[in-house]
């Protein structure tokens, strides 16, 4: 009934893009208010998603270049070695944000469903569905991400417009400080938090037709960074500057507050959360997929099933090391933000400058 | 492969029960009453016991009200936890009724605050009174004689009052609000003859 000609469409990569970043970002927010006026924080996700759309439609233009797959372009233009080298940055980039992810899914539902069960179960589980998540295809992932992306994009949508009906005017007027490089590290920050945009080279060769991937790629991060803002926004409106930065989860938080007239339920919060949870197994999934994809290059085998539980066995080892969900978090900033990420994105931008003379060096050559 | 997973899963969710607590194991309280007492806190949990006859065909539901004492709210969850044959579940929480004194005991109240605004399991749409200490024996009495428990009681004045309505509710968030922005708020009281709903 459904192809298996690994093939994706735009749309499912706006779907795939989405759905995995919007409950990670929704929940991730808090960290980078690092003691910064509400107005300067805002300040920074709008630069941030500046530079990630630059980023992306950079990233966008070298997997167009790419004929079937993005890492054949690597090869071709930078050689073997390279390859190899970008290969596992790639794996340790991912590897680290799934492990984020998995301790970040393991605290939310320990915090606010399952208090009375273990953590380490509830690890062992998101691990366990993400590998079988990551058994599939690229193009069951595209379909996935298409099903589950209005079910994640419309409630979360009720649900601002209800939290928007408790916001009051006074709370709405924001401080905000002078210039500073705080305003540059927390751009950065942003930047980083879309760690699996660095993927996008690789959606591009598998679309069916090119035409509208750019514009469905910029709507795919203009929506899940823009619903963020728009939650944070709600957010001040509801609970004030000082009572945000109080909050360990604001938008969790506002979910509690949302009151949707029926009385048909008390208590809203829990079916936002599990939207959000939708999300965040989005997000493992698509992420499991691609550290396979990302080990199977490295190993330049074929897709095998035991690479599936491998990759699946190194994540979990990996967030049980990490001991808690701090030291996970820390581990994705500070690995990821400030060495992997921008190291993956120096490579890119060398990449892309390499590839267009070597297209010229083509071209010339041609006439 | 496919079919052994699904047969997992299915296991998994039939065969284990929906949490390590079932229902009948577990205690919700509907209100909490949080007063100040001779230097520490005094908490009330009003809790609905539902007891089904044998064989008869009406459930008699009936009200207790529990008394812990202790200098935190944390403190005194534990303390009622090791004391009670049941699990204290606190996601149905309608209402907390604050003691004016414990109001006046800036720190201490915003200690109780804290610990209800942390806390993912209290609703920031939980409804809040206050009350005077003096009037804890009377305000237990009608805590425990009306019909429905009190929780439910003290939400369903504003429900069911076409007069007053749920907007003129005052939540937790609403007090919450109000404290940080150092605005004065005045909640609904519970006196021992009247509750006063828009004060």
């Amino acid at each position: 009934m459904f192809s298996e000609n690994h093939k994706i469409t735009a749309r499912q990569v706006q779907c795939i893009l989405v759905s995995s970043w919007i409950g990670k970002m929704c929940l991730l927010l808090p960290e980078f208010d690092d003691g910064t006026s509400v107005g300067n924080f805002l300040l920074c996700l709008f630069l941030g998603l500046a530079v990630t759309i630059v980023y992306a439609l950079l990233l966008y233009h070298l997997g167009l270049r790419a004929r079937y797959h993005f890492f054949d372009l690597i090869q071709e233009v930078m050689g073997t070695w390279m390859r190899r080298v970008i290969g596992v940055l790639y794996f340790l980039s991912l590897s680290i944000e799934l492990i984020y992810m998995v301790r970040l899914f393991a605290k939310i539902v320990n915090e606010y469903l399952l208090f009375d069960h273990s953590l380490e179960a509830l690890i062992v589980l998101i691990v366990l569905a993400g590998i079988y998540a990551s058994g599939a295809g690229l193009e069951e992932q595209g379909r996935m991400s298409e099903v589950l992306y209005l079910l994640i994009v419309i409630p979360l949508a009720f649900m601002s417009i209800f939290a928007a009906t408790e916001m009051t005017g006074e709370t709405m007027s924001v401080s905000h400080d002078p210039f500073s490089l705080s305003i540059v590290k927390g751009s950065f920050l942003i930047f980083t938090s879309f760690g699996s945009i660095s993927l996008i080279p690789f959606l591009v060769p598998p679309l069916k037709r090119k035409t509208g991937g750019r514009r469905r790629m910029t709507a795919g991060i203009l929506i899940a960074g823009g619903g963020v803002v728009l939650l944070y926004l709600i957010g001040i409106g509801v609970f004030g500057e000082e009572g945000i930065a109080a909050l360990p989860w604001p938008i969790l938080t506002l979910m509690t507050n949302v009151t949707i007239p029926g009385g048909f339920l008390q208590r809203w919060d829990v079916v936002f959360l599990a939207v959000l949870l939708m999300s965040l197994f989005a997000g493992m999934g698509i992420g499991m997929f691609a550290v396979r994809t990302m080990a199977e290059n490295l190993m330049e085998c074929g897709p095998k099933r035991w690479v599936c539980g491998a990759c699946g066995a190194i994540v979990l080892a990996g967030a049980f090391l990490c001991g808690t969900y701090e030291a996970a978090m820390r581990l994705s900033i500070v690995v990821n933000g400030c060495f992997l990420t921008p190291l993956l994105a120096v490579f890119m931008v060398v990449l892309a400058v390499l590839s267009s003379k070597k297209k010229v060096r083509v071209e010339q050559c041609e006439k | 492969m496919r079919k052994i997973v699904m047969l997992f899963l299915a296991a998994a969710l039939f065969l284990t029960g929906c949490t390590k607590v079932e229902l009948e194991n577990r205690d919700f309280p509907t209100a909490a009453i949080v007063l100040w007492n001779e230097g520490e806190l005094e908490v009330f949990y009003a809790i609905p016991d539902l007891k089904g006859e044998e064989g008869g065909e009406q459930k008699e539901e009936s009200q207790e009200a529990i008394l812990t004492t202790g200098d935190t709210m944390e403190e005194i969850e534990k303390s009622f936890q090791y004391q009670s044959d049941k699990y204290l579940d606190m996601s149905h929480l309608k209402a907390v009724v604050f003691g004016e004194e414990l109001m006046g005991q800036k720190e201490i109240f915003y200690e109780v605050l804290r610990y209800f605004e942390q806390n993912p399991v209290f609703a920031r749409n939980m409804l809040v009174f206050s009350c005077k200490e003096s009037e804890k024996k009377e305000i237990l009495d009608m805590a425990l004689e009306e019909d429905t428990s009190f929780g439910f009681y003290l939400e369903n004045l504003y429900k069911n009052n076409p007069d007053i309505g749920k907007e003129k509710e005052i939540t937790l968030g609403d007090l919450l609000g109000s404290i940080r922005k150092e605005e004065e708020i005045k909640l609904p009281k519970i006196g021992k003859d009247k509750i006063e709903l828009t004060p």
